[in-house]
């Protein structure tokens, strides 16, 4: 029996053009575990720009355990409302569960961080996540969870964030330029910085306009500190961003 | 099969304002029922202060400010209204609901045994008028057809004796001199309107092939109806027996979230087994026997055909209607069994799906896991995302419970469009903060001299914003910020009044924050995440 042909084009998942820089051969593959922290926010955003074109060509998103995410901000980068779910925080037992009935159906499965979670737990749903072809982001998150970013075989740090449109008593936020940090395992391990609009002042995602630095000097990844989804967890625990490999 | 083109004898059983009275209110209590910001039913009280059906929330809200405002919930309905069915029950075993408030039966049988139809509907009026004990009235109305017999229940004679009964073969003349609008089919009575088709008679006068010429079937049909016969022909086709889709419950089911789980994978199951026929269904009956060998029956009937979330939904209704009802009717053990018989079924017109649209695999197995994450955590925990507009940080963007919508067909815009992008004077400028916080976190700002910065009453700041701490954290240096942006909502009610003050401010890590100033009381609103 000859075994279907798989085009290399279906194993991605499509992201918005301005993210391809993010990526190691610059497409999202099917069956990833991409881990996003940040140390100033951020970290959200990303992780819904992340998924917006996936809902524009007709996948569907999920976001689980993310309390008050305001699905505002990822309509105004573009996501399809029509084809996206949320789902309330689970209880940390059925976590996993919950995570692996989602994994499979939906083309991208975006989880905030649990409180806590087993090592077993993590392979599990890596396994699964591989096999089904899903693209599993992991959002924040404290050290007890560290696992799930160490096992990821993308990890992506939002740093640098700077606000631009309010002054010392005028204004207001219109734009956020950051800097990507990328790590990961495999073809990712070469770290990365990627400076991005998140948004730009038209409100979408755009590419800082700045040569995506290969081997910058102070793109020292395993030095970088990201606090786990700051605001969420009281902004207490500080976790390093780990190192590779 | 085919037989004579008349229309079967049909008794309907209209409970007034029941959305209303499926939430629990006493008719005196003004109440407006709520769905996507217009009104959908209002208690007397409240219509007597002018609030009526399609009105929209602001409005309602004007003409009746002590008014209670509910959010419409058809589950809740259609478990209030079982113990209305369970009355018509001592009457005819086969009822069909049309939806929680309305339900119909053929009396052909029912009439003979219980003296003519006249008798009938005077005791069906009385039955059920007992079991509503003054939280409503019922009217009772019957006539030729589904159809007709809706519109005897609302006959002006209905309103004054409570029941209606046209006599056998007068339907045509009782619906001729009803206005067009009646048959609530807008695309094709807007263009009757017009070509000065006012009455149903004036429809009725005209040759059913030129009708069919000219507006094709859904035009048949409606004339059909005003000619006071079935919608569909006698030859309607009854499904083949192996249609039915029935399940064994191991262990016997006796909780609702269960039966959601199980109504579900039903629903889907006989859809796809009509849809592979080229069928649709109009009608289905809910079957399910008990431990003790009782065997209980509903049909539930919907306009146009049901999709499998419609069916799905109807299911989970009649379930926890039988699970959750008064403990005389209740049934006196768990469920064994279950069982989903198309009832009516008619060839699928078909749905045109859109090129890139439409239901596909992909959207299949995405309801099927959201299905299931209903059925491990809880049905209200999964939801869905709607635009409904608003100026509060988080208001644009409505959650709505999956266990209320059809995950495939609903709309993301609810409401009017243009309530959406209306320009909502007061709403933080763009861009919209990722994290809105659902309990809000105190904070403490203080200016350069350490003070608490404060609002006065002249909406001016009382010093610079320097620094920053939530939750009584660490300090934060703040180094850009903007405001005091003043609130004053609601200053017309006095309950509901809310006077408040938004800062943005950017501290030195780089985090931006929306900060809410409300009675001294300083919150973390949203983090732009």
């Amino acid at each position: 029996m000859v075994q279907p042909l798989t085009l290399a084009r279906e194993q991605i998942v499509p992201t918005l053009e301005p993210l391809e820089g993010l990526f190691p051969a610059g497409a999202l593959g099917r069956g990833t575990l991409v881990g996003v922290q940040s140390r100033a926010g951020g970290a959200r955003s990303l992780a819904l720009a992340l998924s917006v074109a996936v809902t524009q060509q007709g996948g569907w998103a999920v976001y689980v355990g993310l309390p008050g995410l305001d699905l505002g901000a990822g309509a105004d980068l573009g996501i399809a409302l029509e084809r996206v779910a949320v789902i309330d925080r689970p209880a940390p037992d059925q976590w996993a569960t919950v995570v692996a009935a989602l994994v499979g159906a939906f083309d991208m499965v975006v989880v905030g961080a649990p409180s806590r979670v087993r090592a077993t737990e993590v392979r599990r749903l890596q396994a699964r996540t591989r096999e089904r072809g899903s693209v599993l982001v992991v959002v924040g998150g404290t050290r007890k969870v560290q696992e799930l970013h160490d096992q990821a075989e993308l990890r992506f740090g939002v740093d640098e964030s700077t606000w631009h449109g309010l002054g010392p008593g005028h204004g207001h936020l219109r734009a956020r330029s950051v800097v990507v940090l990328t790590g990961g395992r495999r073809g990712a391990a070469r770290p990365r910085r990627v400076p991005l609009w998140l948004p730009a002042h038209d409100g979408q995602v755009r590419l800082v306009d700045e040569r995506v630095d290969e081997h910058h000097a102070g793109a020292d990844v395993d030095a970088l500190v990201v606090a786990g989804s700051p605001v969420v967890d009281g902004g207490a625990e500080i976790v390093p961003f780990p190192s590779t490999g | 099969m085919s037989g004579p083109d008349v229309a079967v004898r049909t008794m309907v059983v209209w409970c007034l304002d029941w959305p209303v009275v499926g939430a629990g209110v006493a008719p005196d209590e003004p109440a407006m029922v709520m769905e996507g910001n217009r009104v959908v039913a209002a208690s007397p009280a409240a219509r007597a202060l002018g609030v009526q059906r399609g009105l929209r929330r602001r409005e309602a809200q004007r003409r009746c400010p002590q008014g209670e405002l509910i959010i419409r919930d058809p589950a809740r309905e259609a478990r209030a209204f079982e113990a209305v069915v369970g009355a018509v029950e001592a009457f005819t075993p086969r009822i069909e609901i049309t939806r929680p408030g309305r339900c119909a039966f053929a009396t052909r049988g029912p009439s003979r045994y219980f003296g003519g139809d006249d008798a009938l509907a005077d005791q069906v009026a009385q039955r059920v008028g007992e079991v509503l004990d003054g939280r409503t009235v019922c009217r009772v109305g019957v006539a030729d057809g589904p159809f007709a017999a809706g519109l005897a229940a609302r006959a002006p004679e209905a309103a004054t004796t409570g029941r209606c009964v046209v006599p056998a073969g007068a339907t045509p003349d009782f619906l001729a001199p009803l206005p067009i609008t009646t048959l609530e089919r807008p695309e094709l009575t807007d263009v009757w309107l017009r070509l000065g088709l006012r009455r149903l008679g004036d429809l009725a006068g005209l040759a059913s092939a030129d009708v069919l010429g000219r507006f094709g079937s859904t035009g048949l049909a409606a004339h059909r109806l005003a000619r006071g016969l079935d919608e569909q022909p006698p030859d309607a086709r009854q499904p083949p027996p192996d249609m039915e889709v029935s399940v064994a419950l191991d262990p016997p089911l006796d909780r609702v979230d269960q039966a959601a789980f199980v109504a579900r994978t039903m629903a889907e199951q006989l859809h796809a087994r009509l849809r592979h026929d080229g069928l649709a269904c109009l009608r289905v009956a809910v079957e399910a026997e008990t431990e003790h060998g009782e065997t209980l029956v509903r049909l539930w009937r919907h306009e146009g055909a049901l999709s499998a979330g419609a069916m799905a939904d109807r299911v989970r209704w009649q379930l926890d209607g039988w699970l959750n009802a008064a403990p005389a009717v209740r049934p006196s053990g768990p469920l064994i069994r279950l069982a989903l018989v198309p009832d009516q079924v008619v060839p699928a017109t078909g749905r045109q799906l859109g090129f890139w649209g439409g239901e596909s695999a992909a959207d299949e197995r995405a309801a099927r896991a959201l299905a299931r994450v209903q059925g491990l955590l809880d049905p209200d925990a999964v939801r869905v995302p709607e635009r409904r507009g608003g100026r509060g940080a988080g208001d644009d963007i409505e959650l709505v419970s999956l266990a209320a919508v059809d995950l495939t067909e609903r709309s993301v815009f609810p409401v009017d469009r243009q309530v959406v992008d209306a320009p909502w004077p007061g709403r933080v400028p763009r861009p919209v903060p990722a994290l809105v916080h659902p309990d809000p976190p105190p904070a403490k700002v203080v200016d350069a001299q350490g003070e608490p910065v404060m609002v006065t009453g002249r909406g001016l700041a009382s010093g610079a914003p320097r620094s920053l701490s939530v939750d009584d954290g660490p300090w934060l240096e703040v180094e850009v910020w903007a405001g005091p942006w003043l609130i004053d909502e609601r200053w017309w009610d006095p309950r509901r009044h809310r006077r408040r003050a938004r800062f943005q401010v950017v501290t030195s890590d780089g985090a931006a924050r929306l900060l809410n100033l409300e009675a001294g009381q300083w919150t973390v609103e949203a983090s732009y995440d």
